[in-house]
C-alpha cells in the first residue's frame, strides 16, 4: 500500500513536473514568438503612419496618424512596380527551372546502383562548400552570352547543391519495391520519376520549392553584378537602394530629391514581402515534413 | 483530377512563356566599341570587342563607351540611360553614338571591379572615388591621357586640378573640379522656441555663450541639451571640433609647420576630448552616444527630447525641417561660435573635385574620348547637359535669370549626365530647381574665409594609403576617442600621446612622411585662396528663413 502511495505521488509529481516543463516552454516559445512578430508589427505601422510620427520616433507596436500615403506612393512609383513585376516573373521562372534540373540531378543521384554515384555525389558537396568565386562566376555568365539578361537572374544560380541533397534524401526515403514494381509493369525510368517519384517525394518538393522561391524573391546580388539595365532590376535591388539613400545622412553630391523618410522604407520593405506571406500558408503544411524527410535519410 | 492538373500544367508553361517574353525584351543591344586611333589587335581584348562594329572615325559613328556613376533617380517611362533628349543631343553634336552603363547604387566599386576583370570595360570611366584610379592603375587597367592632351580644351580649361590625377608621372585620371559649391560643413540645429523660453533671445557667439547655453538648457529643462551620436572622432561631431580647429569631416589633413599632420593626432585634439568628457560627464550629450545614428538622433529632437542637434550636412533638411515645423517646433539653423582659443571656428572643406575620370587599357579609341571630354566641358553643353535644351525646359531673360518649364522641372534623371559643372551651375540646378537653397546655404558660412587646407585633398589618392589610413582610424583613433570621453580609458595627456604614439607606429608616420614629401615636392602651395564664397548676394531667391537671425 505503501508503495502504491508512493508510486502515485511519484506519479502526480511527474505530471507536476511536465506540467511546469509544459507552461514554461509553452512562455518561452511565446516570448520568442513575440519577440519575432514585434519588429515585423512596427514596420508595419510605421508602413501606416505619419512622416512626422515616425520620424519622431513615436512608433512602437500600433500606428500613429493613421494614413495609406506612403504605400500609395509606393504603389504609384513605375520604379517599385516594374521590379515587383521583375521580381515575380523571374521567381516563377526560376523556381519551375530549378526545380526540374534539381529533380533531373536527384534522381539519378539516388539510385544507389547509379555507377560512379560516390564521385558524383563528391562533385556535388564540393562545389556547394568551396566555388570559384565572384570574377569566374561572372566571366561565366559573360561567355554564356546572357549578362544583362533577364536570364542572368536565372541560370546562374539555377541549382542549389544544399537542394539536391535534400531532395536525393527524400528520393532515397521511397520504398525501393515501389520502383521495382514500375520495372515490372514496364515503366521507363523517366516515367518513374515522374509518375511515382515526384509525386512520393512532393512533400520535399514544395519545401525546396519554397527555397527556391525565397532565395530568388529576396536576391539582389546577383542582380546588381550581372544587370545593368536598370528596367531588370528585381525588387530587393530597388528597395535596398531606398534603404540606403534613406541611411546615407552625409553629402550626397548628386541627389537631386530628398532622401526616402523611414515610413517610405518601412512601406517599401512591407510591399515587397507580402508575396512571400501570402504564398507560406499554403506550403506550410509540407514544409517542415519536406525537410524531415529529406534531411534523416542518408 | 486529370483535368486539373493538364489545366494547371498550361496555365503553368503559359506565365513562363509571358513571363520570359515579357522581361527579355530589356536585352541590350550589342556592345559595338570602334577604333579610331589605335590599333585595333590586342591579345586581350574583350568578347565585347570582338562583337565591334565597322570602326568609325572620330565624330563618324565610333561608339563609345561611358560608364557613368551612380544615382537613384529612376527614367520616366519611355526613357533609357542610352535613350533619352541628352545622347541625342551628344550623338547629333559630335557623330558618335554611346553605349552608356550606369553604375547601381549599392555595391557600385565591387560591380565595376568584376567590369574590369571579365573585360567588359572598353571606354572611359566617370567615377566619385578617387582611390578607382590607382587601383585598376596598379593592376595595369589603364591607359594614361598624356599622348592625348596636347591642345585638349578639357585639360587646357582644369589644367590646376590635374595633379590629383597623376600616378607614375603620368596622367592617369583626367580631374574635373567640383559639382557643388566647394565649402560647406555640419550644422547647429537649435529649438529656438525652447531657448526663447528659458531666456536666450541672441544666438552664442562666443564658445563661453555656447556653453552658458547648453548649461541653461541642462538646468532648465528636461531636455539634452546637445544631441551627438558615434565615437567623437567621427563626422556627426564635426560642429564641436571645429570650435578647437580640429575639424575633420571627410578631410583629416592638416599642413602644420610645412609638414603635413593628421588632425586627430594634433595638441588641439586633446583640448577637444577634454572639452567632449566634460559635456558627457556634466549629461550635456546623451550618455548613450555611441549607441545612437543618425534616425535615433532625428527622433530625439522631433520627440521634443533635444534642444540642439548637430546634422552633417544639408542632405535630410528637406525632410527633417518640414517634420519639426509640422510639430510646431521653430528649429534655426545656429552659427558656430567663435573657437576654443578665440579664433574663428570653420567647418570642413568639402572636397574641390566632383569626379575623376580614367580610360581603360582595352580602349582603342583615346582621342575620341578626350574629343568628347573636350566637347561635354563647353560651356554650352554643360548648360544643355545641366537644364535641358533652351525654350523646351528653360526659358532665359536678359539678365541670364533661368526659370524652368514645366519639363524643365521633370529632369531628374538628367543627374546622370551632369558630369561637368561649376558652382554658379549647382546653385540654379540644386539651389533654385531644387530648392535646396535655404538648407544648403547655412552649411557654407562657416567655411568661407578658413585658410586651413587640407593638402591631402590636392594629392593623388592612393588605394593603399586611404585603406591604410582609414584601419589605423578604426582601430586606434575611433577606440581611443571612445573611450577617452567614456571614461572606459583615462583622459590624460599620457594616454593620448601613447595613442598618437601608437598611431604613428602603425603605420602613420609613414603616411605622414609621404604626403609631406609629396607636398614640398610641389611647392608646397597654399590652397586657402580656393576657399571662395558663393554666398548668396547675387541670388535674391534665397530667404535665409532658416538662418537663426534670418538673411544678413
Amino acid at each position: 500500500m505503501v508503495n502504491m502511495e508512493k508510486k502515485k505521488g511519484q506519479g502526480i509529481r511527474r505530471g507536476m513536473d511536465e506540467k511546469v516543463f509544459r507552461v514554461l516552454s509553452g512562455a518561452l516559445i511565446l516570448l520568442f514568438s513575440v519577440a519575432c512578430l514585434l519588429p515585423f508589427l512596427r514596420v508595419v505601422s510605421e508602413a501606416v503612419s505619419g512622416d512626422t510620427a515616425v520620424a519622431s520616433g513615436e512608433i512602437l507596436i500600433l500606428p500613429k496618424d493613421f494614413t495609406l500615403k506612403q504605400l500609395k506612393f509606393i504603389l504609384d512609383t513605375p520604379q517599385f512596380t516594374q521590379g515587383m513585376w521583375v521580381s515575380l516573373s523571374s521567381t516563377v521562372v526560376y523556381t519551375v527551372i530549378s526545380i526540374v534540373l534539381t529533380c533531373m540531378l536527384a534522381y539519378p543521384l539516388s539510385r544507389t546502383d547509379l555507377p560512379g554515384r560516390r564521385g558524383l555525389m563528391f562533385y556535388v558537396v564540393f562545389t556547394m562548400l568551396f566555388n570559384g568565386g565572384m570574377v569566374p562566376t561572372y566571366l561565366v555568365v559573360k561567355n554564356l552570352g546572357i549578362l544583362n539578361t533577364f536570364w542572368a537572374l536565372i541560370i546562374p544560380l539555377a541549382i542549389s547543391q544544399f537542394n539536391v541533397i535534400v531532395l536525393v534524401n527524400g528520393f532515397l526515403g521511397i520504398p525501393k519495391e515501389m520502383e521495382e514494381s514500375a520495372l515490372i509493369d514496364g515503366a521507363g525510368q523517366f516515367t518513374i520519376l515522374v509518375r511515382i517519384m515526384v509525386p512520393l517525394a512532393k512533400p520535399t518538393l514544395a519545401a525546396i520549392l519554397l527555397f527556391y522561391a525565397v532565395a530568388r524573391w529576396n536576391g539582389w546580388f546577383d542582380a546588381v553584378m550581372y544587370v545593368n539595365d536598370r528596367s531588370l532590376f528585381p525588387l530587393p535591388v530597388i528597395i535596398k537602394d531606398l534603404v540606403q539613400q534613406g541611411l546615407n545622412t552625409s553629402m550626397f553630391p548628386s541627389l537631386t530629391t530628398p532622401p526616402p523618410t523611414q515610413a517610405i522604407r518601412s512601406a517599401a520593405v512591407i510591399f515587397s514581402i507580402v508575396p512571400i506571406i501570402l504564398v507560406y500558408p499554403f506550403l506550410q503544411k509540407y514544409f517542415v515534413k519536406g525537410v524531415t524527410l529529406g534531411g534523416v535519410k542518408g | 483530377m486529370k483535368k486539373l492538373k493538364k489545366l494547371f500544367a498550361m496555365l503553368l508553361a503559359a506565365a513562363l512563356l509571358l513571363s520570359t517574353a515579357a522581361c527579355t525584351s530589356g536585352q541590350p543591344e550589342s556592345k559595338a566599341p570602334s577604333s579610331s586611333s589605335k590599333a585595333s589587335s590586342s591579345s586581350g581584348e574583350s568578347s565585347s570587342q570582338e562583337d565591334a562594329a565597322e570602326p568609325g572615325n572620330t565624330g563618324s559613328g565610333a561608339k563609345l563607351q561611358l560608364i557613368l556613376p551612380s544615382n537613384s533617380t529612376p527614367f520616366p517611362d519611355g526613357m533609357s540611360e542610352n535613350d533619352n533628349f541628352l545622347v541625342d543631343y551628344w550623338r547629333e553634336k559630335t557623330g558618335f553614338d554611346f553605349d552608356i552603363v550606369i553604375l547601381p547604387n549599392i555595391n557600385s566599386a565591387e560591380k565595376l571591379n568584376l567590369m574590369f576583370s571579365g573585360g567588359e570595360v572598353y571606354g572611359m570611366v566617370f567615377e566619385k572615388d578617387f582611390t578607382s584610379p590607382s587601383r585598376f592603375h596598379d593592376q595595369k587597367m589603364l591607359q594614361p591621357f598624356d599622348d592625348y592632351m596636347e591642345g585638349s580644351y578639357f585639360f587646357e580649361t582644369f589644367k590646376d586640378f590635374q595633379g590629383k590625377g597623376q600616378m607614375d608621372g603620368q596622367q592617369y585620371a583626367a580631374i574635373i573640379p567640383t559639382d557643388g559649391i566647394p565649402c560647406s560643413s555640419s550644422l547647429y540645429v537649435v529649438r529656438k522656441d525652447i531657448l526663447g523660453t528659458i531666456g536666450i533671445k541672441e544666438q552664442p557667439k562666443t564658445f563661453d555663450d555656447f556653453n552658458s547655453m547648453l548649461y541653461d538648457i541642462k538646468s532648465k529643462t528636461e531636455m539634452i541639451p546637445l544631441a551627438v551620436y558615434e565615437a567623437p572622432s567621427k563626422d556627426s561631431w564635426d560642429t564641436i571640433a571645429s570650435l578647437f580647429g580640429v575639424s575633420y569631416q571627410h578631410n583629416a589633413w592638416a599642413v602644420r609647420d610645412g609638414n603635413v599632420v593628421l588632425r586627430h593626432t594634433m595638441p588641439a585634439a586633446f583640448d577637444y576630448l577634454t572639452y567632449c568628457k566634460k559635456l558627457y560627464d556634466d549629461g550635456i550629450i546623451p550618455k548613450d552616444f555611441l549607441s545612437l545614428t543618425s534616425d535615433t538622433l532625428d527622433q530625439l529632437y522631433l520627440g521634443d527630447q533635444a534642444a540642439t542637434i548637430i546634422k552633417e550636412g544639408c542632405w535630410g533638411m528637406p525632410t527633417f525641417i518640414p517634420a519639426s515645423e509640422e510639430n510646431s517646433q521653430e528649429s534655426r539653423f545656429m552659427d558656430y561660435p567663435t573657437g576654443y582659443y578665440g579664433q574663428m571656428a570653420s567647418g570642413f572643406q568639402d572636397r574641390f573635385f566632383s569626379q575623376c575620370v580614367y580610360l581603360s587599357d582595352s580602349c582603342q579609341n583615346p582621342q575620341d574620348y578626350v574629343t568628347l571630354l573636350d566637347f561635354l566641358a563647353q560651356p554650352e553643353v554643360v548648360k544643355v547637359n545641366n537644364f535641358g535644351l533652351e525654350g523646351e525646359h528653360y526659358t532665359e531673360d536678359e539678365s541670364g535669370a533661368m526659370t524652368l518649364t514645366e519639363a524643365g522641372e521633370n529632369l531628374q534623371w538628367a543627374v546622370y549626365y551632369r558630369n561637368i559643372f561649376l558652382p554658379e551651375d549647382w546653385y540654379q540646378v540644386y539651389g533654385i530647381n531644387a530648392n535646396w537653397a535655404e538648407y544648403y546655404y547655412p552649411t557654407e558660412r562657416h567655411s568661407v574665409g578658413t585658410t586651413d587646407f587640407d593638402p591631402v585633398e590636392f594629392m593623388p589618392q592612393q588605394a593603399a594609403d586611404v585603406t591604410l589610413q582609414t584601419e589605423l582610424k578604426e582601430t586606434i583613433i575611433d577606440q581611443y576617442y571612445a573611450k577617452a570621453v567614456t571614461g572606459e580609458v583615462e583622459l590624460t595627456q599620457e594616454t593620448f600621446d601613447a595613442m598618437v604614439n601608437e598611431w604613428l607606429d602603425a603605420g602613420g608616420r609613414e603616411l605622414q612622411e609621404k604626403y609631406t614629401e609629396q607636398y614640398k615636392a610641389i611647392g608646397s602651395p597654399d590652397y586657402s585662396h580656393m576657399y571662395v564664397s558663393y554666398l548668396p548676394d547675387e541670388h535674391p531667391g534665397y530667404t535665409g528663413k532658416y538662418l537663426w537671425d534670418g538673411h544678413e
